[in-house]
């Protein structure tokens, strides 16, 4: 028999999907470029979830943080209850320094779409590609 | 009864992935600019719900200053600072279904990859089994007695970020440089215009009575709570990318509720680089420094090299210092990240909150 909790789990999974479908959608179709930059700040924060998720794990009654609740050097039963329920600590490691990079990453893609508009005047995309070409 | 209350956290985490598709769904469509903003604020806040209920505390305390303070005001400024409506007349129709159509396919293939990969199996949901890697981490993350556990450990009881300075240091050390690259491209387009001297003016600059004096309470407040995550990072979640961006909040509200004017008598930019030189400089000292005793002392040593290891290395940091658990270079890490990130975040947003009139007076003296 499938558990309660794998039907919970499986509707965020999709649900995460549909916001990367959705995201995906906005960044190619949509013709403003704040917007863009919006889809795809969304777009990368949904790809993080996805990486959380791949990390997650089952333990009874729940799995508990990567973090130990102690400070010295433990005994042996201490450190074996901790593996066999803490999350994977790996995937948070990664996207811990990927959000903040991202944010360097958007505010600089958001200096040039505002130095583009000094430029251009607008910053809908289809107008500037007919100014160039 | 105790079924349902076990089952609460995962029809929280349901709820809460649908109700941001909703929200996604509402910013995407959405022609109000701001309005979508505010939209993927509330996406945000529901994700941060679902980290939290994910078991990983680090990524909440980065995710909620990160996307739910510092993005969408920086969203706000381009919008007031550019257009506020988005035309969207004229998008070809059959285009638009097309990439729809792709964009599904392309997200169903890669999902049903994920779960043929066995990354995750619907069956039994995540397994109760995690992969080597990570219980490798977890096992010898705080080391306990055995010398050879002792070798690979990090002496630290917060396992990521014993990962993000330790283990894969060199990693974060590449991620820390692209930021570098960001900002520096960020100054390089603004390489001209500089803050216009002006004195700042209590009745006629600035948001309400009410707001401002909110701010004067509120902004030391978040300071200290931002150093507290940032020097506990080694014990407790937190570490120096969750206090700098913290802390980076307490600037952008400076400049939000009062003026950059207000903002500059605390943050010049020229001291914001200066500040984060020093901090770069503090997290290349903490690479190098088991080298650099090495080298003095006559021993091996490596870079990145935390904790003495028994067999290469007799070099390192000592793990505490009168009882206290400072984990070697970790603290050192974390007190110097956070300095690069916090002033990082200054400098972007004092360079972003140049008014637009002394800009465009810069552009069109370089344009004649």
């Amino acid at each position: 028999m499938i558990d309660a909790r794998s039907y919970l789990f499986a509707v965020t999974y999709i649900a995460i999907f549909v916001n990367i479908a959705i995201t995906l959608y906005g960044i190619f179709v949509r013709p403003h470029i704040i917007k863009k930059i919006i889809a795809l700040s969304i777009f990368g924060d949904s790809t993080f979830v996805w990486a959380i998720i791949i990390g997650f794990r089952k333990a009874e009654p729940y799995p508990v943080i990567p973090i130990m609740t102690t400070w010295e050097p433990t005994q042996e039963y201490v450190v074996k209850e901790f593996v066999a329920k803490a999350v994977d600590p790996v995937p948070p490691a990664l996207v811990l320094t990927g959000v903040v990079i991202g944010l360097a990453v958007m505010l600089f893609l958001v200096f040039l779409s505002i130095q583009a508009y000094r430029v251009f005047g607008t910053l809908d995309i289809r107008k500037i590609i007919r100014m160039r070409g | 009864m105790s079924q349902l209350y076990e089952l609460m956290p995962y029809i929280v985490m349901a709820v809460s992935a649908l109700a941001s598709t909703v929200a996604v769904y509402l910013a995407i469509v959405e022609r109000d600019l701001i309005k979508a903003v505010l939209y993927s604020a509330i996406q945000s806040t529901f994700y941060a719900l679902l980290f939290y209920l994910l078991m990983v505390p680090d990524i909440v305390l980065v995710y909620v200053p990160v996307s739910v303070g510092l993005l969408p005001a920086v969203f706000i400024f381009a919008i007031k600072k550019t257009e506020k409506y988005e035309e969207v007349a004229g998008i070809p129709k059959i285009a638009s279904v097309i990439i729809l159509v792709l964009v599904t396919v392309f997200t169903l293939i890669a999902g049903w990859l994920l779960v043929q990969s066995h990354a995750i199996t619907f069956e039994i949901f995540p397994s109760a089994d995690a992969r080597a890697l990570a219980k490798w981490f977890l096992n010898t993350t705080l080391a306990s007695k055995e010398w050879w556990i002792r070798t690979f450990s990090a002496m630290s009881p917060e396992a990521v970020t014993a990962i993000v300075w330790d283990y894969r240091g060199l990693d974060t050390y590449f991620e820390t440089s692209v930021m570098y690259l960001a900002i520096i491209g960020a100054l390089a387009i603004a390489r001209y215009f500089d803050i216009p001297k002006k004195e700042y003016k209590e009745e006629s600059m600035g948001m309400s009575i009410i707001g401002k004096t909110a701010t004067k309470i509120l902004v030391p407040m978040i300071i200290v709570v931002a150093i507290s995550i940032g020097l506990h990072g080694h014990l407790t979640p937190g570490g120096g990318f969750q206090g700098g961006v913290t802390a980076a909040v307490a600037v952008s509200l400076m400049i939000f509720i009062f003026s950059v004017y207000f903002a500059v008598r605390y943050f010049k930019i020229y001291t914001a680089i200066l500040l984060r030189i020093i901090g770069l400089i503090g997290i290349a000292l903490a690479a190098t420094i088991a080298i650099l005793i090495a080298l003095a002392t006559g021993y091996h040593g490596f870079i990145f090299q935390n904790q003495p290891k028994p067999i290469a290395s007799q070099v390192g940091l000592p793990y505490e210092i009168g009882g206290n658990l400072i984990s070697g270079t970790l603290l050192m890490f974390n007190t110097s990240e956070f300095l690069a990130v916090f002033m990082g975040f200054a400098i972007l947003f004092l360079l972003l909150s140049i008014p637009e009139e002394s800009v465009m007076e810069v552009i069109r003296g370089e344009i004649e």
